[in-house]
């Protein structure tokens, strides 16, 4: 299945190829988690994800064309 | 006197505006080490001097400008300082911190503190160069907005490296939640201590120095600093890269970012929102450069992130303050719909949340201009979006007429014409409901009725911030047994300790909570860190850098020389919770005023956190813990004689009155 995904601020340094919006082939049953893994960012930097506009968690398990959002801890002062 | 620790330069002057007569003291040691500086001095100076019931705009009050011995060093985050006063706003302690360059400008002419006494019979502001002070005259910049003031002082001083901390039209006409702000882009915001710097006829500090005070290890400060932009330049990457702005859709999607007036704490969308978002339509071809949220839910807020700010080009730069690396400040501009002028800085989230989805406003460069205007006026953006947002809602249920709203009709959510109108309105006092509104929201409603009051979102009459105390709930007690009324800084965030409480572990707190508990394992966690934060705010740093406290414990030593102890800066912290307290007692604002406002014991009608809201035996109980944990009366919060002695207050027990 396909899944796109988005992050956000300083998290896609984490690629080599450095993209904000990509495209992954993922295996029936990947989670969010499993997005996460393949993208190449360690959890830690991981605060929050999204899938298809709605908070989820990283156990969460993906469809095909679901689009998955990742964000960094940010929280404003 | 030679002051044996370091970093101070053992000076605090003292203006009298009435007399013009300036002084200058040198405390000792004990001085030093017991109060540190910042909120420290502040609390000091406010309770031993300002006498009780006084008017916080009359010429009794005191205005403190403070620094701490981290200010002006060669590390990130010293380019702080504080100032404070009796609040207009809440009656009670007020003080807040700024960040840019006075600080460590103000430390180089040659003092630790400044106190303003009585009141100029004209427009003054004062000029402090290398440990000399003079008042000169600023008839000719009353009535200016900030950056042709800062313009003006720079060319009569002939000198372009003058920092000047100044009020705006606000404060000139006391609105009582007017600030104090300093490089055109920062802000004692609130409390309304610009009001009181407008009351004593003082339009600003004008600073320059050029010598600091001696520290005892040099080296150990810039390899601390070294550190930090190296290895810990990763904890802070993404922070300088969207600016506190970089968070807004996370806490959309918390339920944690104020919408409407604080009905919501998501953006939620068209109606009532589908909760968990619509179903993806799997025969669409992915395109990966698509806005990834499909549902209409979040989409106001994920238009004003600091992402956005950039992806949009409303981004130009970004700035730091005095010796950091993060440069979380931002630049922008915009030539399109709204002229907004860089100097003034871009919204922070408080700014984007307060002033846009409070408002019921996504535009963000709207929310640009608007913060553009606030900053050039001299308002605290929070109390200022929020009051709008309240007369907003009073508007759409009637409670405030049409007729009443005089040239802020039409005033409803996501109105922006009649928002930017309100913001001019208020910050010069103009028309009757910009007069009004200049009072905060809380003072605006008594003419309005009960529902109106309960509709204001207040703690001790000051507007609550951008963060959700139904998110989080040992926030929530933070904002009722906060000195200044509702505070998210010197406050504890549930959300960042649910996995891990790693840098709490000094303090020997080692299990994470859930944000929503309140057990009295929370309440622990919730004083020790809001202790923790007055110290912070005593030393004076900034919060944004990931300094442990294990390196703040060695800042200190290498800073003054004092061999302290994290015990012995926590205690500092301590003391100056308790001393604001006595100070508020003193001054009426007893546990009474320790309270919520009713809409945040309402549960949310939609969002992530549908359903959810703070249940009042919990907080009430939770407060009874803080109370007895700080060694003060459980029910009434009065502290005890003897925890007084334990926090060397003894000498206020002559003044405290129960």
């Amino acid at each position: 299945m396909r899944v796109s995904v988005r992050t956000q601020g300083h998290l896609k340094q984490f690629r080599a190829d450095r993209l904000e919006r990509f495209i992954l082939d993922l295996p029936d049953g990947a989670t969010v988690g499993d997005v996460i893994t393949v993208s190449g960012i360690p959890w830690d930097e991981v605060a929050m994800a999204a899938v298809n506009g709605a908070q989820a968690r990283e156990d969460r398990v993906l469809a095909d064309g679901d689009r998955v959002m990742l964000l960094p801890p940010l929280e404003g002062g | 006197m030679v002051l044996e620790a370091k970093a101070y330069s053992g000076r605090i002057a003292r203006v009298n505006l009435t007399t013009q007569i300036t002084t200058v003291e040198e405390p000792d040691d004990a001085f030093y080490r017991t109060y540190i500086g910042g909120h420290g001095f502040i609390a000091y100076f406010l309770h031993k001097e300002v006498p009780a019931g006084c008017d916080p705009l009359g010429p009794e009050n005191k205005l403190v400008f403070a620094t701490g011995p981290l200010t002006g060093l060669p590390f990130a985050g010293s380019g702080r300082h504080a100032v404070g006063a009796k609040s207009p706003l809440t009656g009670g302690y007020g003080a807040g911190e700024a960040g840019g360059f006075w600080g460590n400008e103000f430390k180089r002419a040659g003092f630790d503190a400044l106190i303003v006494e009585g009141a100029a019979d004209h427009p003054v502001y004062l000029w402090i160069k290398d440990g000399q002070i003079e008042i000169r005259d600023a008839a000719h910049l009353w009535g200016l907005e900030c950056k042709p003031v800062e313009q003006a002082v720079r060319a009569e001083l002939n000198d372009q490296r003058v920092r000047f901390a100044q009020i705006g039209p606000a404060g000139e006409k006391q609105v009582l939640f007017a600030t104090i702000s300093n490089d055109l882009n920062e802000f004692v915001g609130r409390g309304g201590i610009g009001a009181v710097m407008g009351s004593k006829n003082l339009k600003g500090v004008a600073v320059r120095g050029t010598r600091l005070p001696e520290v005892a290890d040099m080296k150990a400060i810039l390899d601390m600093n070294r550190w930090m932009a190296n290895d810990g330049k990763k904890l802070y990457q993404g922070f300088g890269e969207l600016g506190t702005a970089g968070g807004t859709l996370n806490s959309s999607m918390q339920g944690n970012l104020p919408t409407l007036n604080f009905r919501f704490g998501h953006w939620p969308g068209q109606g009532l929102p589908a909760p968990h978002g619509d179903a993806p339509d799997h025969d669409r071809v992915l395109d990966p450069t698509e806005a990834c949220l499909t549902s209409e839910e979040h989409k106001g807020a994920e238009a004003t992130t600091g992402q956005t700010m950039k992806d949009t080009g409303l981004l130009t730069g970004t700035e730091g303050c005095f010796a950091c690396g993060v440069k979380c400040k931002r630049v922008v501009e915009s030539n399109g719909r709204f002229a907004v002028d860089p100097d003034y800085g871009g919204p922070e989230y408080e700014t984007v949340g307060m002033m846009g989805s409070n408002c019921g406003i996504d535009d963000l460069e709207a929310i640009a201009y608007g913060n553009m205007r606030v900053g050039a006026l001299g308002m605290d953006s929070i109390s200022c979006g929020a009051t709008i947002a309240w007369a907003m809602e009073c508007a759409e249920q009637g409670l405030i007429p049409e007729a009443d709203l005089g040239d802020l009709a039409g005033l409803r959510f996501g109105n922006v014409d009649a928002w930017l109108k309100a913001i001019e309105l208020i910050g010069r006092r103009e028309s009757p409901m910009g007069d009004l509104l200049a009072q905060g929201s809380y003072r605006a409603a008594q003419k309005y009725g009960e529902e109106a009051v309960a509709l204001a979102p207040v703690v001790k009459k000051q507007e609550v911030p951008a963060h959700e105390p139904r998110v989080k709930h040992g926030l929530g007690l933070g904002y009722m047994v906060s000195p200044t009324g509702a505070d998210h800084m010197h406050n504890f965030h549930d959300t960042g300790y649910v996995k891990r409480t790693n840098s709490l572990h000094p303090l020997g707190i080692f299990k994470p909570l859930p944000a929503t508990d309140l057990s009295p394992e929370k309440v622990r966690m919730v004083l020790y860190t809001i202790n923790w934060r007055h110290f912070q705010n005593s030393a004076i740093y900034c919060m944004f850098l990931p300094w442990t406290m294990e390196q703040v414990v060695d800042l200190m030593q290498a800073a003054t020389g004092w061999k302290s102890s994290l015990f012995e800066l926590v205690k500092v912290g301590e003391r100056v919770n308790t001393l604001t307290r006595l100070f508020n007692l003193r001054e009426g604002l007893t546990h009474e005023t320790d309270k919520l406002a009713r809409r945040f014991l309402t549960p949310f009608e939609s969002g992530p956190i549908k359903g959810t809201a703070i249940p009042e035996q919990q907080i009430m109980d939770a407060r009874r813990a803080y109370y007895s944990m700080m060694g003060w009366d459980a029910e009434t919060g009065v502290p005890h004689e003897w925890k007084l002695q334990e926090l060397d207050l003894g000498w206020t027990l002559s003044r405290v009155t129960a």
